[in-house]
């Protein structure tokens, strides 16, 4: 009988031992339990994160396989319909209709990040700040030449990202007011990827586009709208409009590797730290 | 959540002293009635300790050795019967059926006098509990206060660690005793990456949201700022010698770059175009770089195409993350490609000699176990150095490195590994439920275990968070 006594209080202890506090975060569990395969593709902005995120997830999960890429926001949701992956990153809703998109019916929306977006010009360019108006003339064409918004004599190189991409759309909706781009001409490009945006606009003199602000570097120049500067401060107290949701996309609600993921991405831990060092602003911080 | 895991605790200890009762019928001292000794299991300073207790009418009195080895604390029983306790600075003395106790020389009141049952002594735990220092609640003693939970923790020296939290606003580092649990804030943050711990373990290098850096220094718990440098910075490195910081500079961590703490200048020492390194590890003398590469499938999508046809493929094939080396000497400027396999790879650890780098291999299998590699600088691999059990994790401690693997029965082994010789050995078990384990220079031991940091000591796993 007193082996058996010993052996339940030994085993008592073991459990109590081992399980009196519950995980911090969803995603804290013990490193072998998890397996399973991730695909995720889409926006190109979100690239950076996702990838980060992947990373960091590996290390507590090193089960699981992820496999992250980017083709433009539409690209996500496409994929997750077609079955052939399991995260769709968007950077808009796509439950919901936008201009140019139809919503994506059996789709589960989760938000993953703020991304506050930039109007960039190339060094070459004087100009600091525009307007709405400004900026509606330019994307659309009817603006042609930098000395008509307080710049040099010089042609107005457009860069546009191709349709299907999150930025676009964002940049459409919430800088030009919904205004039609301009679709073709001597002085207008279009480029497939936020990376490809930044080396057009770095390289291209006279040239604006718009990006995602943790692309811009120090070879371009980030424009203010309406002389509200595109920063992380302005995005929080409202001054600053262009900005939008970066959406992880799932067929239904996630489940197991998938699910895990997710909320790792969103968890205190890595919207406050890592997401933060790649300048995207948590989610948290706009109520 | 502080008061939450508070919460759940209470709940757990509550329910332990209802479901861990042995009975054992013992006879009173007097010999007059029949006392039922029962073994609970007490939460003592977040530890689980099995300590007799005696339901007296209804009261429950609990073994004074019993806690007072709990605690750690030392029993002395005098020539005229008198125990005497000594924890601290604090000494109480105790006498079967008085209905006071000696603490430090004052007289205390007792609802219930000391028993003794079997010889040993019985006593309300809150009463004794309270006179040594500590407090009592639902079989959970608390003499130090210990902090709450525990997400991210790295040994300073043998005696401490850095134990980080995330916090309501960002996150707050903790220097934490790793014999008592003791702990002090060392740094309430917003925006910072995690502190990465100097190699003369003085000081810690952090960045924050504009990509500048920064030092702190453990004693002073002062932050001085070296670099204004906006870049993004991932994966911040100490040089061994402590005079430069490496990191992966950008939000594609294309390049690798150097920062000099003397005077903040940051330098780049690899630009190869190749983004979304990961990974970054650096030999003893800083010339040398062991680094993954992820390659991102190719996506195949005609945007001139009718959405609703979904004309979208994706081409994985040759993206497996591999492992690229870079000697700054190498004549062509140039890294090279390590490996080729189809295998997933995680962790990595470049050699201090930057000879050979270590990973552990995940092959495309699920049913496959994780093994450890080795491979020398020249891209030659070794036969797996570790293929027994199913490798959960790498660490580097000090010159060694040690696994976390799966050994069944609910527990996982960790295995030192020498890695001149490849020859392993059992250090030690833990729960399967451990989710990191992180080693010392010196060989410490310590595991995260659901939200709690727990370090072995004396052969035993301490915890020393809540």
């Amino acid at each position: 009988m007193k082996w058996f006594k010993q052996l339940t209080i030994a085993a008592l202890i073991a459990v109590v031992g081992f399980s009196s506090v519950p995980a911090s975060t969803s995603t804290v569990h013990a490193a072998s339990k998890l397996t399973g395969k991730i695909v995720i593709n889409g926006s190109s902005a979100l690239l950076p994160l996702t990838l980060q995120a992947a990373n960091e997830f590996k290390k507590l999960n090193p089960k699981v396989k992820i496999s992250a890429s980017a083709a433009g926001s539409i690209t996500g949701p496409q994929a997750v319909r077609k079955g052939i992956a399991d995260i769709g990153a968007v950077d808009w809703d796509a439950t919901k209709d936008v201009p140019g998109f139809k919503k994506f019916d059996g789709q589960v929306a989760h938000k993953v990040a703020i991304i506050p977006f930039a109007t960039v010009v190339n060094k070459n360019v004087g100009v600091t700040n525009l307007t709405t108006k400004d900026l509606q003339g330019i994307f659309s064409g009817k603006i042609k030449n930098w000395k008509d918004v307080g710049g040099k004599d010089a042609e107005i190189i457009v860069v546009n990202r191709t349709f299907g991409s999150g930025t676009r759309v964002n940049f459409q909706d919430k800088a030009l007011d919904g205004t039609d781009f301009m679709t073709k001409g001597d002085n207008y490009k279009e480029v497939k990827t936020s990376g490809d945006m930044k080396t057009t606009i770095e390289t291209t003199p006279n040239a604006i586009g718009y990006m995602d602000l943790a692309y811009v570097t120090d070879k371009m120049t980030a424009l203010k709208i309406n002389d509200i500067a595109p920063t992380e401060a302005n995005v929080i107290n409202g001054k600053y409009k262009v900005w939008g949701y970066g959406y992880f996309m799932t067929k239904g609600e996630p489940t197991g590797a998938t699910k895990e993921f997710i909320e790792y991405i969103q968890s205190t831990k890595f919207q406050n730290g890592s997401l933060k060092k790649l300048k995207f602003i948590p989610i948290s911080a706009i109520k | 959540m502080q008061m939450k895991k508070a919460m759940v605790i209470s709940m757990i200890a509550a329910a332990i002293s209802a479901t861990a009762v042995t009975p054992v019928f013992a006879q009173t001292a007097a010999g007059q009635h029949a006392v039922q000794i029962e073994q609970s299991t007490f939460l003592v300073n977040a530890n689980p300790y099995s300590i007799r207790t005696i339901v007296d009418g209804d009261v429950t009195l609990a073994s004074v050795r019993d806690i007072t080895n709990a605690l750690g604390a030392t029993l002395h029983i005098n020539k005229d019967h008198t125990v005497v306790v000594k924890f601290g600075n604090n000494t109480v003395k105790l006498k079967i059926a008085s209905k006071t106790i000696d603490v430090n020389g004052v007289a205390t009141p007792l609802n219930y006098p000391a028993k003794e049952v079997a010889y040993s002594t019985f006593i309300e735990p809150q009463a004794f509990v309270k006179a040594l220092g500590g407090t009592y609640e639902d079989n959970t003693i608390s003499t130090v206060q210990l902090l709450e939970g525990a997400e991210r923790a790295v040994w300073v020296n043998s005696s401490q660690l850095i134990v980080s939290n995330t916090a309501d606003k960002g996150r707050e580092d903790y220097l934490v005793n790793a014999a008592t649990g003791k702990y002090e804030l060392l740094l309430a943050s917003e925006d910072t990456s995690d502190l990465i711990l100097s190699p003369d373990g003085r000081s810690a290098a952090y960045s924050d949201a504009n990509g500048a850096v920064y030092t702190i220094d453990l004693s002073s718990k002062k932050s001085t700022q070296i670099s204004t440098d906006d870049s993004i910075k991932n994966e911040l490195q100490w040089s061994k010698d402590g005079t430069s910081l490496f990191f992966l500079q950008g939000d594609k961590s294309s390049v690798i770059a150097k920062l000099t703490v003397a005077d903040g200048k940051v330098s780049k020492v690899l630009e190869d175009k190749v983004d979304y390194k990961a990974n970054l590890e650096i030999s003893t003398d800083g010339t040398k770089f062991a680094f993954y590469v992820f390659k991102q499938p190719k996506v195949t999508a005609d945007s001139n195409k009718d959405v609703e046809l979904d004309d979208v493929a994706i081409d994985a094939t040759g993206t497996e993350p591999q492992i690229y080396y870079y000697n700054t000497a190498a004549a062509d400027n140039k890294p090279v490609q390590l490996t080729k396999d189809t295998a997933d790879k995680v962790f990595l650890k470049l050699s201090a000699d930057g000879s050979k780098v270590s990973y552990i291999s995940e092959s495309a299998d699920d049913a496959s176990i994780g093994q450890l590699i080795t491979v020398d600088n020249t891209g030659k691999a070794s036969t797996p150095l570790f293929a027994e059990k199913d490798v959960y994790q790498l660490v580097q401690g000090g010159s060694k490195l040690y696994l976390l693997t799966a050994d069944g029965n609910s527990t996982n082994a960790i295995y030192e590994i020498d890695s001149a010789t490849g020859a392993s050995r059992l250090v030690q078990t833990v729960t399967d439920r451990a989710s990191e384990l992180i080693i010392s220079n010196n060989s410490d031991i310590a595991a995260l275990i659901e939200g709690q940091l727990a370090v072995f000591v004396n052969g035993n796993w301490k915890n020393i968070t809540n």
